[in-house]
């Protein structure tokens, strides 16, 4: 129902490991003595002074917050990013002829008739709906909890031909794609105590 | 000679009153019931739309907040809003509509609507 930012980590993870290959190749290279030949004075028995006169500078101190900063950023954007996202459609604009008026309808509209549909089905506990897509070419996904002693197969049937149904025949156009997910709602729903006839 | 009788004018929030009342006698289409201070307003198939009117001259451009029976195709429920609006604002008030901008602020199906909305949409 959700998406993870799986792609964004990977790109995270090359640029991580491609680091590290080179910080590891630089090590090995100067373990094995082969630095010289690009960096005269670098071997594994030389003198760090180079490196710690580097340091020294009086910019040094700037430079290491500056990088500081810009980790604590990457790490943060990154940190958010791992917040699982529901990805709805933006605003479905649904018109045929936008000089005499626009017609916008949310995407948690839809998704929020969707739910109250689905709960007419007597077995359905609760359920979730996410709109994705555009106008013509809407996307649906459903979670629905069922009762544990529920016929699955009469839900399912159900959603097939009554709540996608009826979601298309609102939109105006096919859905181009419907995900269910089916879970099992444990806990017993409150003992019925009178039946209207 | 006309203008001798004196003049007529026409306030926007008449306008809106109007549409909106015009809205409320179709089937199928909603507002929303108003709460104390605007909490715990609730979507209602017998309440009066949302009309906002801008004026331009003897023209107007109407913005309509409203709720729809599910599953009532919207683009056409919201096509039908908009002809009579467009016809039945410029009879009453004489002023010409331009453009009606229709935002779906909920979709209710038959069943959770009141007796009187079930009613009107057999």
């Amino acid at each position: 129902m959700r998406r993870m930012a799986a792609g964004a980590n990977r790109t995270g993870l090359i640029i991580v490991g491609l680091l590290c290959l080179i910080v590891g190749v630089a090590v090995l290279s100067i373990s094995l003595g082969l630095a010289p030949a690009l960096a005269p004075g670098l071997t594994p028995d030389g003198q760090l002074q180079p490196v710690a006169a580097v340091l020294a500078l009086p910019f040094s101190a700037v430079i290491a917050l500056v990088v500081a900063v810009l980790l604590v950023v990457i790490g943060i954007r990154w940190l958010a990013a791992q917040v699982p996202r529901k990805d709805s459609a933006k605003p479905l604009r649904m018109q045929e002829d936008a000089r005499t008026g626009v017609t916008t309808v949310n995407a948690n509209v839809i998704a929020a008739a969707v739910v109250d549909d689905l709960e007419l089905t007597p077995e359905v506990v609760d359920a979730q709906a996410i709109l994705r897509g555009t106008a013509r070419s809407p996307e649906l996904l459903l979670h629905v909890d069922v009762d544990e002693r529920a016929d699955i197969d009469a839900v399912v049937a159900d959603i097939s031909d009554r709540v996608t149904h009826n979601c298309s025949q609102a939109l105006g156009v096919p859905l181009s794609a419907v995900g269910v997910e089916i879970g099992i709602a444990r806990s017993r729903q409150r003992k019925q105590r009178s039946v209207q006839l | 000679m006309a203008s001798s009788r004196g003049g007529l004018t026409i306030a926007d929030r008449v306008i809106e009153k109007t549409a909106s009342q015009i809205l409320k006698g179709l089937p199928g289409v909603g507002g929303a019931k108003s709460g104390l201070f605007r909490f715990g307003s609730n979507a209602d198939l017998d309440s009066r739309p949302s009309v906002d009117v801008t004026l331009s001259g003897r023209s107007c451009t109407l913005e309509v907040e409203l709720g729809l029976a599910y599953p009532s195709p919207i683009t056409e429920a919201t096509e039908s809003v908009r002809r009579r609006l467009s016809t039945d604002v410029e009879a009453l008030t004489g002023v010409n509509v331009r453009q009606v901008d229709v935002t779906v602020k909920w979709l209710k199906p038959h069943t959770s609507g009141s007796g009187s909305s079930v009613r009107n949409l057999q």
